[in-house]
């Protein structure tokens, strides 16, 4: 079985060095065909994995260690080693089935652009950072899928590099998601400390270790200051306040990117992180407290910014902050398997709209602004249909996916947060609202697109459909995994070896009821509002529109408060204090030392020989000096 | 008799001295041959053997100037045969890759050659005064370098260059001669051995840890220290830019390793906070002055300062790993510097110019060129699986239980090295293509070799670190534990 972990990351590495050295020679077919089938056979290798999981007595499956960084004479060692157990075996699953079928859609949506197999390359390498990052045996390791996964993003958010606007997206997604970087080093650094180890697993490891309370001798104030420095990369990777606003920019990056990257997996890390500490966070009241009400203001930040979008990504992209924001409240409130839930079911419907979304942007050629949409419903059919089901699954509509997991979620604010709870609970309306805006304005409605384009629609092809008939079918049916209304529990079951489910709640009749009224009725709202909406309308936009449509400006404000300072210092570090510096510490010399500052003036002739001479008489005056001394040092 | 460390030391000079009689084809010939032997018997250094003598390696002993206490005293334990290695290293690579300047091409060769040949003398000196002077000679073919061959500001870099090392080689001399006044000896065992069992007054060991900090830190680049560094590097030729900021600069911290923690005694204890503080200064101060140039030679000469910040750290730190990773991260910053440095040159002469604001597309022109220096980039801002990640996080790793606030400052400097190289990168390396370089230009054969064996030494480091980890572990430091129940 440990060979079977091994090629979980490695096959699609391989994949990732065949397309980034001979890929540009292998056409098309060879070089897609060969990144589709290295994510598939992840996934086989993925599923025989997870199976030996479910029939080991103890729940995990573990490989070999292969050493990596080890310093003798110290305890230091940190191998590479990879463990699957319930928790990261279910994201195995979504990272290598979506990213399989993500795969098979852009081999039809980037057909004929120049960089196909460098796309494929960065695609393969991020599948195997991913991987890297979930199955890692202990922290270090962990951290090389996390920056490696910001790399790949990186990469494929400025894959069109000749773009400026995609370059400059790119690396501000780099440096704010490095800002998280450096807490969790800081993190780590702390727990080698406390813990004298970066095992993640094993009887030593650091997660034993957190749950012995009673060996437990860290005092709660440093498991606060961990859980909340963990914390803080979670939220750069994750995207949350304040470091979410690199995603949004992301969307610069081809939007079958976003659909994996930046919907489906990689921003799910900080989820996935903060569940596995969940035994930390859960000894911290104000750590808990910390998560829950940043995930809950996110989600309510980045939905009223939803509403106020006109580009079709944006709005998505707005949007998965937002669900994002929602698992974290499920982990600040204590449920960390509705959080694990809803990254899952999250994944699928989030993922649908993308690629849904960018089979609508294909058809156009490129347009995203849905004030040029509408009326699409009966031209472009099956995508309409597949996107429609995402819509009333990200809704919360019963019995879709996103109503069961999002349920979960309420459910646990409502018990243990109660203010979280609201801000939980307009966020769903909002969403509600703004996806069904979304479809209305795209699919419904009469049509704003222009003549020229709508004679020559892009038709998806078998590539891009499939993918995302799988996915709206995923959509569908997810919730039920998990559906303790009608007594389903097998992802809480699944869990239950790493992560123990609360009590069922008396109160899940009355928050299920709320959930059911908000959705349909801000859906209702929606549908009203845009059924028949105006070229007109979607010109004029009020102060409070507007000023959500920038994100409420707070890309401005770090413009103005941090960047512009620190860009101030840099200048004049570097125009005064570098270009005068060695000159002024010179004069400090010159003044004491007033031989060697006559010396310097006679020196700036700038004649070489000058300087030769220069040193030989120095050299001259140190070697009399040493006889001299020497002489009386050997006496 | 061990010839190993003559070999590594006597055979660049002798092929110094044959270039500089031959025609200026052959030069280069010679030149090459005698570098890439040295680095060949320089590999075999790393491999233990030879005399031992007190935990250090092919030991050589020759009278030299037997009433000055000056001797060819020689030897080398892990870190300071990677050190050696790392200089040889880049000797060959600065005579291989960079292009011959247009005139003196001898003394080019000649430069370069001995300037790493009085550099791996430093290294591999036992003797005190031998590694002064070698230490202070090195500097020599470097003035030479910038002032036949340097960038346009040169006269004032190399001034600068000139008086502030030259200061603190004073200071260093002062420091050696106090010790030998106070102990009758240049020998470093012998020094170590007396140190160590308390025999030495505490007030000249207190004048030699201020003295040799200073002129180390000033070699290291060490903020404030740091002023000469900027001018020096931007207007030093790349070959002897690689072995300036690749070799020699690591002198200095190699002399914090080696002499003044180790000879200043419980003073320079005391200093470690102080130090360790202006190493995490220097790790935010050089990454804020390299974001603000535009000249991408400067961008990555004022990186130095930063990296250097945290090499310094795991020097002075006291922590096996976090020392460990110091001396494997002094070689990783040879390697990726050079590597850098090489690219610039080689942007500088396709494109005229190293300004961001003339530069832009090299991806469409260069393919190869680009992703290799996208790798080199990433290894700077040490990203995990390239070598920089290995070091720095062994540095930090180690240093925080001692220094929790400077160790989180100066990891904080990733996000710097993340903001200056990536626009670096933005600026340079995409956008769109340049109308008037619409021609694809590759490297040359040897540039495209070396190039690629750097990032392959990149990744290798970044997934294998371990060899050279046990190296680098044996750094003089448990030796000196190890000796002191033998000392009365």
């Amino acid at each position: 079985m440990s060979t079977m972990l091994w090629l979980i990351p490695l096959i699609p590495l391989v994949g990732a060095i065949i397309n980034g050295t001979i890929g540009s020679k292998l056409g098309e077919r060879m070089s897609s065909g060969i990144a589709i089938l290295s994510v598939l056979g992840a996934f086989i290798a993925a599923i025989t994995v997870v199976s030996s999981v479910a029939s080991s007595a103890g729940h995990f499956v573990e490989s070999d260690a292969v050493a990596w960084m080890t310093v003798p004479g110290t305890a230091l060692s940190i191998p590479f080693s990879f463990h699957v157990d319930p928790l990261n075996g279910g994201m195995l699953f979504v990272i290598t089935g979506v990213g399989a079928l993500i795969h098979i859609y852009s081999a039809s949506y980037m057909h004929g652009d120049k960089g196909f197999s460098r796309y494929f390359a960065y695609l393969n390498l991020f599948v195997f950072f991913m991987a890297v990052l979930v199955m890692a045996g202990n922290l270090p390791l962990l951290f090389v899928g996390w920056e490696g996964v910001g790399l790949a993003s990186y990469l494929l958010i400025g894959f069109w590099q000749e773009k400026w606007s995609a370059t400059q997206a790119a690396k501000k997604a780099f440096v704010v998601n490095r800002i998280g970087d450096v807490a969790l080093l800081v993190a780590m650094f702390m727990l080698y400390r406390e813990f004298n180890t970066l095992n993640l697993y094993g009887q030593t490891g650091l997660l034993a270790q957190f749950s012995e309370s009673s060996s437990f001798h860290v005092q709660t104030g440093v498991a606060t200051t961990i859980a909340l420095l963990l914390f803080a990369g979670a939220a750069g990777k994750s995207a949350q306040l304040p470091l979410f606003v690199w995603l949004p920019d992301a969307m610069e990056g081809p939007t079958p990117v976003s659909a994996l990257i930046h919907a489906a997996t990689m921003v799910t890390a900080g989820v996935y992180l903060v569940c596995r500490f969940h035994l930390l966070f859960e000894m911290s009241p104000l750590a808990m407290q910390v998560v829950a009400w940043t995930g809950g203001l996110t989600a309510l930040v980045a939905a009223c910014t939803g509403v106020a979008q006109w580009d079709i990504k944006k709005v998505l992209a707005y949007s998965t902050v937002s669900q994002l924001g929602l698992m974290f409240v499920a982990c600040g409130c204590g449920a960390f398997t509705a959080a694990m839930f809803h990254v899952t079911t999250h994944a699928f419907f989030k993922a649908l709209l993308f690629l849904g979304a960018g089979a609508v942007i294909h058809a156009l050629h490129g347009e995203q602004d849905m004030r040029k949409m509408g009326g699409l419903a009966s031209k472009i059919k099956s995508t309409h249909l597949l996107v429609l089901v995402g819509t009333i699954a990200i809704a919360g509509i019963p019995p879709l996916a996103g109503f069961w997991s999002k349920d979960e979620i309420l459910l646990a604010a409502f018990d243990h947060n109660r203010p979280v709870y609201g801000l939980a609970a307009v966020t769903s309306a909002l969403t509600a609202f703004y996806m069904w805006r979304m479809y209305m304005l795209t699919f419904q409605g009469k049509s704003r697109v222009d003549e020229d384009t709508a004679h020559h629609l892009h038709h998806p092809d078998a590539r891009i459909v499939l993918p995302l008939g799988i996915l709206g079918a995923l959509s569908v049916i997810a919730g039920f995994l998990n559906a303790p209304a009608v007594g389903l529990h097998f992802y809480s079951e699944w869990l239950s070896p790493v992560i123990t489910s609360p009590e069922h709640s008396h109160n899940s009749g009355l928050v299920m009821g709320i959930s059911v009224v908000v959705a349909l009725v801000a859906s209702a709202l929606s549908v009203a509002k845009y059924k028949n909406v105006s070229a007109a309308s979607m010109e004029k936009q009020s102060g409070v529109f507007a000023f959500f449509a920038a994100a409420m400006r707070i890309d401005d404000l770090y413009a103005s408060v941090i960047v512009k300072p620190l860009t101030g210092i840099a200048d004049w570090s570097s125009l005064s204090v570098e270009r005068n510096g060695a000159r002024g510490l010179l004069r400090l010399g010159q003044s004491s030392v007033q031989g060697i500052g006559q010396a310097v003036r006679r020196w700036q002739s700038g004649v070489v020989g000058d300087y030769i001479l220069s040193m030989a008489l120095a050299l001259i005056v140190i070697i009399s000096v040493v006889l001299i001394t020497g002489t009386r040092g050997g006496n | 008799m061990n010839v190993l460390i003559l070999v590594v030391v006597v055979l660049p000079i002798f092929a110094a001295f044959l270039a500089s009689l031959m025609n200026e084809k052959s030069a280069k010939s010679v030149a090459i041959l005698g570098s890439a032997v040295a680095c060949l018997v320089s590999i075999l250094g790393i491999t233990t053997g030879g005399q031992i003598d007190r935990g250090f390696h092919h030991v050589v002993n020759a009278p030299w100037l037997p009433k000055l206490g000056l001797t060819f005293s020689f030897g080398l334990d892990g870190m300071s045969s990677l050190l050696v290695l790392l200089t040889t290293f880049l000797t060959v690579v600065s005579v291989i890759v960079v292009p011959t300047p247009k005139h003196a091409v001898r003394a080019y060769y000649v430069a370069i050659l001995v300037a790493g040949a009085l550099t791996n003398v430093a290294f591999a000196s036992l003797n005190v005064l031998l590694f002064y002077i070698a230490f202070e000679a090195a500097l020599i073919p470097v003035l030479i370098a910038i002032g036949m061959f340097g960038g346009g500001d040169r006269s004032k870099a190399a001034i600068q260059f000139f008086v502030f090392t030259v200061i603190g080689s004073l200071l260093l001399l002062s420091a050696i001669i106090g010790l030998r006044i106070e102990t009758g000896s240049f020998d470093y065992l012998a020094l170590k051995e007396m140190v160590v069992a308390g025999d030495v007054n505490a007030s000249s060991l207190r004048w030699f840890a201020i003295a040799s900090f200073i002129a180390f830190a000033t070699k290291a680049a060490l903020v404030p220290l740091h002023a000469w560094l900027g001018r020096a590097y931007v207007n030093t030729p790349t070959g002897m830019l690689l072995l300036l900021s690749g070799a020699m600069a690591k002198l200095g911290i190699y002399g914090l390793i080696r002499f003044t923690l180790p000879l200043g005694g419980e003073f320079a204890q005391s200093l470690v906070p102080f130090i360790v503080t202006l190493g995490a200064v220097s790790v935010i101060y050089g990454a804020i002055v390299a974001a603000a140039q535009s000249d991408i030679k400067a961008v990555i000469a004022f990186s130095s300062i930063s990296h250097m910040g945290y090499i310094v750290i795991g020097a002075v730190v006291g922590d096996d790993a976090a020392r460990s990773g110091s001396v494997l991260q002094m070689l990783n910053h040879g390697i990726t510097t050079g590597a850098l440095f090489i690219c610039c040159d080689f942007i500088s002469r396709y494109r005229g110019s190293r300004q961001v604001a003339d530069l832009g597309g090299i991806w469409s022109d260069s393919p190869l060129f680009s992703r290799l220096l996208l790798l080199f980039t990433f290894s700077s801002v040490a990203l995990p699986l390239t070598n920089g990640f290995v070091g720095e996080f062994l540095i930090l790793l180690g240093a925080f239980p001692k220094f929790p606030i400077q160790t989180s400052i100066a990891a904080a400097g990733a996000v710097g090295s993340a903001v200056y190289m990536l626009w670096m990168i933005q600026r340079s390396v995409y956008g769109a293509q340049k109308s008037d370089s619409a021609k694809v230009v590759s490297l040359g054969v040897s540039e495209r070799s070396v190039l690629l064996a750097l990032a392959l030494m990149i990744i290798g480091i970044g997934i294998a670190p371990s060899p050279l980890l046990a190296i680098a572990s044996d750094n003089g430091h448990m030796v000196g534990a190890a000796m002191q129940p033998e000392v009365k």
